[in-house]
């Protein structure tokens, strides 16, 4: 752990924004009770939000930082939950608008007026409204809002970034100085950007945006009115559209190019920074290279991973020899087990039936099997198996022929040595990911336990309505939540957004597992900075025993034949970064049905949780839902250590 | 009182992975049967209304385990409160039925039952549908464990082409409810009993 400095950049700023924090759970709820239908679509934007903001660097960070500090050490989390009942009352209101979060002003205002400032807002945001002059008229404003609706009911004001947020919060509003009419800006003042915030080149368009919002909102009030008179009428929606649509395509570009060069260092790659932009999403198709080095099994040095593939394919092969060999004695209740679980794998993905992938995943599995005798196979890893394998694949499509991963048969275009290295890369990456999880499968599954019971414990806190609510009605969080952590959450989501999820947890797994690679490189990459952060970061279970100051030590360096479970101090240890915020997840995840869940008994709530409604649920969502889980990390992780 | 309040009762569903749990019981909730059932983690639940004495419903909550054994110290969460336990095996699947009784055992010790000779278990050798030549468990053996097991009911079912699914149920409802009252019963009379034990102390304290 320690390793999220860029994530960690967004709880420094929770400081500032902690009434964001409740309002964002609640305003989260709104878009998912009392709107089912819309809660795809109301969210994106705020997710944005969120999502970009950790790889965000903000010189205050450290100001901020001790301001959040202050707050966790107060305990107060009663102001928290008042803070949560005052937005309750708001919340029933049918004309609720976070806008009230942004601007005290603002809220007082009534509804078609505030949605008259939404629509202001946002475009503010469209950089193509400057190019075009300002010259509003009433056909406009409905083309954007239409446009605005679409977006975002909700978040518009927020979108692209936080600290204009907060920035705007004291300003004056345009409107009341101006009649209701937007006026037009200098040019000069869009070129203007913000001086305090340096961002990835992923951000660096919304960078600009933001600026743009931030500057006609200070200038509004003095500018002359009407100085050019290029009628925005002439653009259509579709024209609109279109930039949009440009400029998400340049977004996605910028992103890959960033991705590429840290892929294409001369010599180490740096792990840190991979992670820090990892955390928000890989790109597609950098995704099977990315993943291979956050789990540790890319080596970090370019020069050393051609070599060090080839060793490891190899090895796997002889595996695979090995136990078609005489020599093994076959556990048949392992391969019976993994047998009758194969076609059970994702049986609603094509790609899994066919009778190649299956033979692929049982040679896998089985290897893997009885290569951790201490765990051996537990179903669910079934399971976890299929995000590498599908990733992985992904390597031998072309670009174009990406998305249909899930339907084309492998043995259409793999060959027999892209099969093995296909399988090899799976095996290993598996590998790791079990390493760093591994109480959760060996006998009495005590990883498992110890999660349920720290959810929880922060339920218990985050949300004691609902956690009341759960002890009057007999619930039990290992009832619903033990396939959460045996499974990862992989059973309630789509596959597509399990993928984009294990982007953020593959960059949350420790990095002393990273494997051969020189200890000093990769370790001073990624060593936490202080050792408070450390000690903060540690997520106690019971069989940790080790003290703060022997995190930093080294951990084994893991070799080729990872036999059985490692029980060493440094394993628990390293278990603990990928588990722990899961937890978060899994809290996030829950909390974030609440409402529904408050009004349901028993059987309600077990029959919904065991089928939460996720099947509409698009990326945005599970990034809406990494960044609530990192709040609430952030927000408690101090605290955990002393529920137990 | 507390017959006024609606009767849940609970059952749980076990026996070794992949012999259809989960099938028999998306059979009997919702009459379908689908090859797509993932492997069953931690438990599954669903829930029947159903009828009992005529007029009277009760809730039927059905606990659908995961068969793999190292699930099993799970169980104490899932088996508490139990009226009627289900024991499946797989007609096709020797190992299956020869674990039914661990699995009966494993039930008895961690469900907490309050009187274990009498607690009730229903057999069903599911997967009947399968061809004749592939089945290795005979109707006989199968007859003489549910004796010697202490004349637990048997049926042969099939969750695919809907077999005995429905008779089999019947039963195990018949039996949750019977055990539930049962419950019902020892617990009014521990509440007497208690009562009476004071009674005692004091005509005691009299004599004296």
């Amino acid at each position: 752990m320690g390793v999220r400095s860029g994530s960690t950049q967004m709880a420094e700023r929770s400081s500032s924004e902690v009434g964001l924090v409740s309002s964002l759970m609640k305003s989260w709820r709104i878009a998912s009770s009392s709107v089912p239908t819309s809660s795809s679509s109301s969210s994106p934007s705020a997710v944005k939000n969120h999502s970009r903001s950790p790889s965000k660097k903000n010189s205050n960070s450290a100001t901020n930082n001790n301001s959040s500090k202050s707050f966790i050490d107060d305990g107060n989390f009663c102001a928290m939950s008042k803070q949560k009942n005052s937005t309750t009352t708001r919340k029933s209101s049918s004309s609720y608008s976070p806008l009230r979060y942004v601007s005290p002003t603002l809220s007082s205002i009534d509804s078609p007026k505030s949605s008259f400032f939404r629509n202001q807002y946002s475009k503010h945001h469209n950089q193509s409204y400057y190019q075009h002059g300002n010259n509003h008229s009433t056909s406009t404003l409905e083309k954007s809002n239409t446009d605005s609706i679409k977006h975002d009911k909700y978040f518009q004001d927020l979108d692209e970034d936080w600290s204009a947020v907060i920035d705007d919060y004291n300003m004056p509003i345009p409107t009341l100085t101006n009649g209701g009419n937007a006026s037009p800006i200098p040019q000069s003042n869009t070129s203007r950007s913000r001086p305090n915030l340096t961002r990835s080149s992923t951000s660096s368009s919304i960078a600009t945006n933001a600026g743009l919002a931030m500057t006609p909102s200070l200038q509004y009030p003095k500018l002359p009115s009407l100085s050019r008179t290029e009628s925005p009428e002439v653009k259509s929606q579709a024209e609109l559209e279109n930039e949009r649509e440009a400029q998400e395509l340049t977004a996605i570009m910028q992103r890959i190019d960033k991705f590429d060069c840290i892929l294409q260092s001369k010599h180490i790659i740096n792990q840190q920074e991979l992670k820090e932009i990892s955390w928000n999403g890989v790109p597609k198709p950098n995704r099977p290279k990315v993943w291979k080095i956050l789990i540790g099994y890319l080596p970090l040095n370019i020069k050393r991973q051609d070599s060090y593939l080839k060793r490891k394919r190899q090895e796997y092969v002889n595996g695979l020899n090995h136990i078609s060999s005489n020599n093994h004695s076959k556990d048949t209740a392992a391969w019976h087990q993994i047998e009758i679980d194969i076609p059970r794998t994702n049986p609603h993905i094509s790609l899994y039936q066919f009778k190649s992938v299956q033979n692929s995943l049982q040679k896998v599995l089985y290897l893997w099997a009885i290569r951790h005798p201490a765990s051996g196979y537990v179903q669910g890893i079934n399971d976890l198996v299929t995000p590498f394998f599908e990733v992985f694949l992904t390597e031998y499509l072309s670009q174009s022929q990406i998305d249909d991963v899930e339907n084309i048969d492998p043995q259409t275009y793999l060959t027999e040595e892209q099969w093995s290295n296909l399988e090899a890369d799976t095996f290993w990456c598996l590998t790791k990911l079990l390493e760093q999880i591994t109480d959760n499968y060996i006998h009495g599954q005590p990883g498992i336990l110890e999660q349920v019971k720290n959810l929880s414990q922060l339920v218990k806190r985050i949300d004691s309505d609902l956690y009341d609510h759960f002890q009057k009605e007999h619930v039990e969080f290992i009832q619903f939540s033990f396939r959460w952590m045996n499974c990862l959450l992989m059973r309630e989501f789509q596959m597509g957004t399990v993928i984009r999820m294990w982007d953020t947890y593959l960059a949350e797994t420790s990095t002393e597992t990273t494997n051969s690679i020189p200890y000093t490189s990769s370790n001073e990459i990624s060593l936490p900075k202080t050792p408070i952060q450390r000690n903060a970061s540690t997520f106690s279970t019971p069989v940790e025993t080790t003290s703060p100051s022997s995190y930093g030590r080294s951990a084994p360096v893991t070799t080729s034949n990872t036999t059985s479970v490692n029980s060493d101090d440094s394993t628990r240890l390293r278990q603990s970064s990928l588990n722990e915020f899961h937890v978060f997840v899994c809290a996030a995840f829950l909390i974030k049905w609440s409402e529904q869940l408050l009004d349901m008994d028993f059987q309600g709530i077990i029959t919904f949780l065991q089928n939460p409604p996720t099947k509409d649920w698009t990326e945005t969502d599970i990034e809406m839902l990494l960044s609530e889980a990192y709040i609430w990390q952030s927000l408690y992780k101090d605290a955990t250590s002393h529920w137990l | 009182m507390s017959s006024k309040k609606k009767t849940i009762l609970k059952v749980i569903i076990l026996g070794d992975s992949g012999v259809g749990k989960t099938s028999l019981m998306h059979r009997y909730v919702n009459d379908k049967y689908s090859q797509q059932y993932k492997a069953t983690i931690g438990a599954d639940f669903l829930t029947k209304e159903i009828n009992v004495d005529g007029d009277r419903t009760a809730t039927m909550q059905v606990w659908d385990t995961a068969g793999q054994e190292r699930f099993q110290s799970l169980g104490v969460a899932f088996y508490r409160g139990a009226d009627c336990c289900v024991l499946v095996y797989d007609v096709t699947n020797t190992k299956s039925f020869e674990n039914i009784k661990s699995w009966r055992d494993e039930f008895l010790v961690h469900a907490n039952v309050s009187s274990p000779e009498s607690f009730p278990f229903v057999i069903l050798g599911n997967k009947i549908d399968i061809e004749e030549t592939k089945k290795v468990i005979s109707v006989k053996s199968a007859q003489d464990l549910a004796k010697s097991l202490g004349n637990i009911p048997l049926f042969l079912t099939s969750a695919k082409s809907s077999i005995n699914v429905d008779p089999a149920f019947e039963e195990i409802a018949r039996s949750a409810l019977q055990q539930n009252q049962n419950d019902a019963d020892a617990f009014e009379e521990d509440f007497n009993d208690a009562i009476n034990i004071q009674l005692d102390g004091e005509a005691d304290s009299c004599a004296c």
